[in-house]
């Protein structure tokens, strides 16, 4: 570790990502002032709270390391920490054959220490907020490789090892550049206590496009092509969203510029549970759009969400370059980065064409607000 | 298509027999013959369902045994079952037995009767309207001489058709009356007994379908009396067993008496759910009621655009209706300043048998969108016995036109006296419909709906303009809550030193605001009681549009456009009085009472910046401790009752199989139980509605950490259907806790948007919160939006800890808030948590 409040802070609105990764990877060296720069400031609010969340996590699992080392530990008796890392299943982990893995689950069922070891592999640590981070070029991306493999030893201290492993672990990406990304990065939902669904008086049932949206290089200029998402409501017939261009105020009504219809029968894919409206292209500026639904021909208003197509060329060129055959590992990459700079919409587009699995779903889950 | 021929036919027949025998309808001397239920032929090309072969089955052998086939009696009783059984029809093995148990010789004697009355019937139906006076009196004669021959008969049946006819003829007579027309109470009686009477004849004799036609009368008749009350639960049950026997046009005109109804109370929500109910089974294009009324209810939510589309695209067929659409697509147009178009329908109006009234208000709200103020006066400022008779609402509206003449022209005295005029007579319905009902159980609002709130508005503005602003706030606050205050006073007005008293509570004393739908009106009350008022020139959809605005910049983490929009309500929705007392201020934990009405209830008050570039922007939460509340719960303040009392700790639901739902809940409350050592704990197993119940009843204060859920289960007139998630999947309702009398001096509700709820015109958002509120409750710490399970567990420790210091819960909330906002969380964490309350 650095000395503490040494780091200075570069000025947030101008910063590469890079400078800004750089100065979050070293966040616990700022004076107290910059951090609270940093916290509040949109680029970097979100990956702090990660990065505060992981040292967390750390800290908890180090103590419980501590504990359990101190209260239960008995070096004669507990298998190596080696063999709890693969009987945990942690990330590259070996393969145990089925006589070991049976002793060893015998003596976990004995052993509250090496139990809670193995617990705290199976619950997964929050994501390391680099791994959002971008290559700083995309010719940077590593090429198809086996997953990292943490750092191991014999030793027999294992609760210290582990906790040992699982920090390297943590810290790969800090110390050896970016890793492959893949499915498992996805961000996973955080944990609300409800759901909004005050239907007409607010989102309500309206998930996406909200905030920012990049728009995209073609021929008219950029553009931002807007999926409309929402929740569906149970007898509904027919969708339909209008789209307002207004001046990005917060009373201006603006003017209706898309009023887009689609009956329930058009959302058969991906689920009839989940409409989704294409929406034509929309040069950079603010936008509302409103979303009704027919039930036994009376309209019902679900509610009404902003946005705002944005330019940002370099990003843009990267997305554009994208195709579905593009590599796995790139294109979560570049979901990753798109929804660490706040382009949800965009990240979510993308998700939806990613290989079906519990990863992918979880991130489309809808938001709770 | 030998079978859809087949069916056709059978169709045909059937309905024409069960038409004439068993669910005929009585005559329509006036409206149009109902189209659907009662015609004997179904529409070409529309298949029959089982329901209906089965139907027309039974109706035939009905028939036929009628006239004396005593063979018929075996498939008339297997088809009747099969009705009970299959279709609900539990009133058709009724019908049987009736019949049944009598001789074929009684049965013929009866059916005999019954061609006596469709004889009577006829000629109602068909009768010259011009000799409709002279020739009433003739036919009610011959009604009741036929009742009476045919009541002591054993069929007796047709008695009560002709009961019936003879009640629709005197209900008819009564609405052509005045009030005050000498034969109106022997009229009304006599239209009583006879519906009475023609109701225990089908009760008496197993019938239900005969039944609708009183039913429906009988709510017409509780309508011509005022007793609105009494009306709908006619029409509630009139509708109910139209669909049980699945008669549509009866259901139809129920419904439509409950739209009237519900209209008559300014309850858009109750409103709504019945337009809903209508459409289930009819389209707009096949019921102009159903149109208009839905093109009303859009116009009233300042959704004129949506529906000037709806009313061109549903242009009514039957000619009869078409005056009545250009009326209601005049008003639209009026509301899209579309003054040329809505002038021409009005001059197609004119001659043709519009109400006056209609027209009358018609032209003088075009005139003053024209600015033509002298005309409107010249119309409508005129005494009672000048203008055509009008209805009380009409009365009211025609008042507020007066009123806003005046302001227009400059004088604000005058517009005073004639919105006293509008308000008082609002207030004199509101008061006679309270005698029926208490309308606080349910989505009405007098003030909000019936006269509008733009009324209100216009009289604050008057009043600021005299230099009343003082009284302004007060005709504010008594329009947003007269008559139903938590601490007994309820029907009492709110008096001046009352509000004072309110004011002199807090440090920066109080605001509040009103809302219509074009302007609004701001007034703040210093805690010496010196009031400065203002105009709020934005719309109510606009203030709406910027409140979603605001919150959805904050909830992207788009912190920067938050603040300009931000500064931009800032500057619309607070006074520069209080702005310049806020800023001045030396100490920035003084208390400021913010009575939210309106979109303002929904607006992150606290994360608005003030200030300029020159002297730095600051938020309001960080110049005073804000407590909020959607009106004022009892005439006093009274005294802040300590907080550091027993606490009881309830939360962190488990689901149905024993998993815990909220991780950081559980150790929230384990963190808050170290805090307060006295506290009792109810968490995961423990979390019980039984144990909540009890806590609710304990006048502790509470800390419920859960998720709010939404769940028809928890459906009422009055509040939103959500309840609080206890363990093991079971809900505690806001209308449950409305009536359990929960007088806690604070209660904690750390779940999601607990601060939400059905926004009712002039009464505010009804959720959890405000059914805390009105079951007693002092002080509740809520919340604007979702919240994050782990930033509760970080934000209400901070809260807690500062109660524990000694401050009350608005000012502990803002420490917590801005111990939260300066570690760096963004303000879509801390913005979302508020006080409601008094402290």
């Amino acid at each position: 570790m650095h000395d503490p409040k040494t780091r200075t802070l570069p000025p947030l609105d101008r910063a590469t990502p890079g400078e800004l990764s750089e100065t979050l990877a070293h966040w616990d060296e700022l004076a107290t002032a910059d951090l609270v720069r940093l916290a509040a400031h949109p680029r970097s609010a979100r990956k702090l709270a990660g990065l505060r969340a992981v040292e967390g996590w750390m800290r908890e699992r180090e103590e419980g390391v501590e504990r359990a080392a101190e209260e239960a530990f008995d070096p004669a008796r507990c298998p190596s920490a080696e063999e709890l890392y693969d009987f945990g299943r942690g990330p590259g982990f070996r393969h145990l054959d089925e006589e070991r893995e049976e002793l060893l689950a015998r003596h976990l069922a004995t052993c509250g220490a090496c139990s809670e070891l193995v617990g705290s592999l199976q619950s997964p640590p929050p994501l390391p907020v680099e791994a959002f981070a971008p290559s700083p070029e995309p010719s940077h991306l590593e090429p198809e490789s086996e997953p990292a493999r943490p750092l191991r030893s014999s030793s027999t201290w294992a609760p210290f090892l582990v906790a040992a492993s699982l920090a390297g672990l943590l810290l790969v990406p800090f110390v050896l550049g970016p890793r492959k990304a893949s499915l498992a990065d996805l961000p996973a939902g955080a944990v609300f206590r409800g759901q909004s669904d005050f239907l007409g008086q607010g989102a309500g049932a309206l998930h996406f496009p909200r905030g920012p949206l990049l728009a995209l290089p073609s021929t008219d200029g950029p553009r931002a092509i807007p999926r409309f998402e929402l929740s569906a409501l149970p007898d509904a017939a027919e969708y339909r969203v209008e789209v307002h261009r207004h001046d990005g105020g917060a009373f201006d009504a603006g003017n209706r510029i898309q009023n887009l219809h689609a009956s329930t029968a058009d959302f058969a894919a991906p689920s009839p549970a989940a409409p989704l409206l294409e929406g034509g292209p929309l040069a950079p500026g603010h936008y509302s759009w409103r979303a009704f639904a027919e039930v036994d021909g009376l309209e019902r208003e679900l509610g009404s969400l902003d946005f705002e197509v944005v330019e940002q060329p370099e990003l843009a060129a990267r997305v554009a370059e994208l195709s579905p055959s593009s590599s796995l590992s790139r294109r979560v990459e570049q979901i990753l980065e798109l929804h660490a700079r706040g382009l949800l919409s965009d990240a979510r587009r993308l998700a939806r064409d990613l290989p079906e699995s519990p990863e992918r779903e979880a991130y489309l889950r809808p938001p709770a607000r | 298509m030998a079978g859809t021929g087949r069916k056709l036919l059978i169709g045909f027949f059937a309905c024409l027999l069960g038409w004439a025998i068993w669910g005929r309808p009585a005559p329509e001397a006036v409206e149009a013959r109902p189209a659907v239920a009662s015609d004997p032929s179904p529409p070409a090309g529309v298949e029959t369902s089982e329901y209906d072969e089965l139907y027309a089955a039974f109706a035939a052998d009905l028939e036929a045994f009628r006239r004396g086939e005593d063979a018929r009696l075996d498939a008339l009783q297997s088809n009747a079952a099969r009705l009970a059984r299959d279709h609900g029809r539990d009133d058709a093995p009724r019908v049987v037995d009736f019949y049944a148990d009598l001789s074929a010789r009684e049965r013929r004697l009866g059916r005999a009767a019954y061609d006596d009355f469709v004889v009577i019937w006829e000629r109602v139906a068909d009768h010259a309207p011009a000799d409709w006076e002279r020739d009433r009196a003739d036919y009610l004669r011959e009604l009741e001489e036929l009742a009476a021959r045919v009541l002591p008969a054993a069929d007796f049946v047709p008695a009560g058709r002709a009961l019936a006819l003879a009640a629709r003829l005197e209900v008819e007579h009564l609405a052509s009356m005045t009030a005050q027309d000498p034969e109106r109470g022997e009229l009304l009686a006599s239209a009583e007994r006879h519906l009475r009477e023609a109701l225990a004849v089908f009760q008496r004799a197993g019938q239900e379908t005969p039944q609708l036609h009183p039913l429906w009368q009988q709510g017409k008749l509780e309508l011509l009396r005022g007793a609105d009350e009494r009306a709908r639960r006619r029409f509630e049950v009139c509708a109910e067993l139209a669909r049980r026997v699945r008669v549509d046009d009866y259901r139809e005109r129920a419904l439509v008496g409950l739209i009237g109804l519900a209209r008559r109370r300014g309850d858009a929500h109750r409103l709504r759910e019945l337009l809903d109910r209508l459409a289930s089974f009819r389209r707009p294009e096949e019921c102009w009621e159903l149109t208009r009324a839905y093109a009303l209810h859009l116009l009233h939510r300042d959704e004129a655009e949506r529906a000037a589309e709806f009313l061109i695209r549903h242009r009514p067929a039957d000619p009869g209706a078409l005056d009545a659409w250009r009326h209601v697509l005049a008003l639209v147009r009026l509301r899209l300043e579309d003054f040329e178009g809505a002038r021409g329908l009005l001059e197609r109006l004119r001659g043709r048998g519009r109400k006056a009234e209609d027209l009358l208000l018609l032209q003088a709200t075009l005139d003053l969108e024209l600015s033509d103020s002298a005309a409107v006066l010249d119309a409508l400022d005129r005494p009672p016995s000048e203008l055509p008779e009008m209805s009380e609402r009409g009365r009211s509206r025609a008042a507020v036109l007066v009123g806003e003449a005046h302001l227009v022209e400059g004088r604000p005295r005058a517009a005073l006296e004639a919105l006293e005029r509008a308000r008082d007579i609002a207030d004199g319905w509101e008061a006679r419909l309270e005698e029926q009902l208490e309308l606080e159980t349910t989505s009405a609002s007098i003030m909000g709906e019936w006269l509008g709130l733009h009324a209100v508005v216009l009289e604050a503005r008057a009043l600021i303009d005299l230099d009343r602003a003082f009284e302004a706030a007060l005709v504010i606050e008594t329009a947003h809550g007269a008559r139903w205050r938590g601490d007994g006073a309820r029907g009492e007005r709110l008096e001046a030193d009352d509000l004072r008293a309110w004011a002199a509570a807090s440090e920066h004393g109080l605001v509040t605001w009103v809302l219509g739908a074009d302007s609004g009106a701001v007034v703040h009350v210093s805690p010496t009681g010196e009031a400065r008022g203002q105009a709020i020139a934005r719309k109510r959809s606009e203030l709406e549009r910027g409140a979603r605005r605001l919150r959805g910049a904050l909830l992207s983490g788009q912190e920067a456009r938050a603040t300009r929009l931000g500064e931009e309500l800032a500057a619309a929705v607070l006074p520069d009085a209080l702005r310049e007392r806020l800023l001045a201020a030396e100490a920035s934990d003084g208390r400021l009472l913010c009575l939210a009405h309106g979109e303002v209830e929904r607006l992150p008050l606290e994360a608005l910046p003030l200030g300029d570039e020159s002297s730095g922007s600051r938020l309001l939460d960080e110049l005073a401790a804000l407590a909020i509340l959607p009106e004022l719960p009892a005439r006093r303040p009274g005294t802040a009752p300590s907080m550091g009392a027993t606490w009881q700790l309830l939360g962190a639901p488990l689901d149905g199989a024993g998993r815990p739902r909220l991780p950081a809940a559980r150790e929230e409350l384990g963190v808050l139980a170290d805090l307060l050592p006295g506290a009792a704990l109810h968490a995961g197993p423990g979390f019980r509605r039984r144990a909540v119940l009890d806590a609710l009843s304990s006048g502790d204060c509470l800390h419920l950490a859960t998720h709010l859920e939404r769940s028809e289960a928890c459906d009422s007139p009055r509040y939103a259907p959500v309840g609080l998630e206890l363990s093991g999947g079971d809900l505690l309702c806001a209308r449950e806790v409305a009536e359990l009398g929960c007088r806690a001096p604070l209660v904690v509700l750390a779940a999601c948007e607990t601060a939400e709820g059905r926004q009712l015109d002039a009464r505010g958002l009804q959720g959890v919160a405000r059914a805390f509120l009105a079951s007693g409750t002092r002080n509740l710490l809520v919340t604007l939006w979702p919240i994050r399970d782990e930033v509760a567990r970080e934000f209400t420790p901070l809260f807690h800890e500062a109660l524990l210091e000694g401050l009350g819960p608005a000012r502990a909330a803002r420490r917590a808030r801005r111990a939260l906002a300066e570690s760096g969380v963004p303000a879509a964490e801390w913005a979302a948590y508020r006080v409601i309350g008094r402290d």
